[in-house]
């Protein structure tokens, strides 16, 4: 009888011990690789400048804007109310707030949008939601809507209330009338509508 | 008799209980891949220029016919059919985890070759080749510039800028001094566009009123 227990008792024991030697799961949120692999295939997470520029002039309270660049490029310039939090820091436990909620949406920048997507991919892995990145960085940045080029007289119309909000976006981001200044002249030749006199028939008799 | 029922029920009992973790042990979610790398060696990888081939260097590779290197396209058939680059081969972005990629990943580890990733752009390739990283593939760079900058034939390779274009990271403009220039001539050009207004006066035309004859 005494023996039965014994080998129940060894069996137990020796099942207890079959825990320990369980694969360590996963204790953080870290998604799984193919979860990670169908996030990184959706192209929905980068988002233009125009929108970005948009949701920023109209004060969404929304949007967040993370800086990955150095601290030396932050402090140089950044995009206003930006954070900085450089790509090789982005794991410290410092900025965990910054990702960890649910309610605002988190955009990525760098000066391309390279460093940006690995940052993405990073936080995207570590479990973090609404995270996007600005495409083309800052370097489209400046190429849409801090200097616009006028579309061609040819364009649809759609081109020319693009390039009026991008003219009207520069002035808000303090690139002020280096394209006013130029675009009125260019304009105003457009503008000056010979308004032909109407020749008002005399009465006559 | 009475004794012998109750151990025959504890070894009943023993044997439903193994059985349960078994059963429970065989169907063990078992994900199909694992991270081999964490995240803090990931970001360190990032900064490993090892990691990152230049257009320059796969131009030499391709005109030797390097075998040490193989270039995989992870671009859609219409596009791998359209051109590639030297023997690519087409793995499209969404089979790059299937068995066969896996597979062929692997054999190319084995025999130490490297692997060079390219896409349109690098940003394009950079998601894939991240994942792969991180699932324990070694062998693996990515192209800069991506295929949009090698089949540019408008690029002259005699005379090219001091930092390339694809450097997508370095920035083409100063930034800073960018915004300064333009608040300090806002300010002169308030000035500006003001008499640039008064020199357009807007004449308003007196109506002719007819007058009435007779």
């Amino acid at each position: 009888m005494s023996k039965t227990y014994v080998i129940l008792s060894i069996v137990l024991i020796g099942l207890a011990f079959g825990l320990i030697l369980l694969p360590e799961t996963n204790r953080t949120n870290e998604i799984e690789p193919e979860i990670l692999y169908k996030e990184i295939i959706d192209p929905s997470r980068y988002l233009s400048a125009d929108l970005v520029a948009e949701r920023l002039i109209n004060e969404d309270p929304s949007i967040m804007l993370v800086d990955v660049r150095s601290y030396d490029q932050y402090e140089a310039y950044s995009l206003p109310n930006a954070v900085g939090i450089p790509l090789d820091e982005i794991l410290l436990p410092e900025w965990e707030d910054y990702f960890m909620q649910e309610d605002m949406d988190v955009v990525l920048y760098s000066n391309g949008d390279v460093f940006s997507d690995q940052a993405w991919v990073i936080c995207t892995r570590l479990g973090y939601r609404n995270l996007y990145v600005l495409s083309g960085g800052l370097n489209q940045w400046f190429n849409d809507i801090m200097q616009p080029a006028p579309p061609p007289e040819t364009a649809p119309s759609e081109a020319f209330d693009l390039y009026s909000f991008r003219r009207a976006a520069c002035f808000h981001f303090g690139g002020g009338s280096i394209d006013m200044g130029t675009s009125m002249s260019d304009q105003e030749p457009i503008k000056l509508v010979k308004r032909e006199k109407k020749v008002i028939s005399e009465g006559g008799c | 008799m009475k004794e012998l029922n109750r151990t025959r029920r504890l070894i009943i009992a023993t044997i439903l209980f193994v059985i349960l973790i078994v059963v429970g042990l065989i169907t063990f979610r078992k994900p199909a891949f694992d991270y081999k790398i964490s995240t803090q060696e990931m970001v360190e990888e990032l900064y490993n220029i090892d990691n990152e081939m230049l257009p320059d260097e796969a131009m030499e590779v391709l005109a030797y016919g390097d075998s040490g290197y193989v270039f995989i396209d992870i671009r859609n058939h219409y596009e791998y059919d359209k051109g590639y680059l030297g023997n690519a081969i087409n793995i499209p972005v969404s089979d790059i985890l299937s068995p066969e990629s896996i597979e062929l990943f692997n054999l190319l580890e084995q025999d130490s070759i490297i692997v060079v990733l390219y896409s349109n752009t690098q940003r394009e390739t950079n998601g894939s080749w991240m994942l792969l990283k991180q699932l324990g593939i070694n062998n693996i760079k990515v192209l800069l510039g991506g295929y949009e900058y090698m089949a540019d034939e408008d690029i002259d390779y005699y005379d090219m800028p001091e930092i390339p274009e694809y450097f997508v990271e370095e920035p083409f403009l100063d930034f800073a001094g960018f915004i300064e220039e333009a608040t300090s001539r806002s300010t002169a050009g308030d000035q500006s566009s003001v008499a640039s207004q008064k020199i357009q006066p807007v004449k308003r035309k007196k109506k002719v009123i007819s007058e009435g004859g007779c």
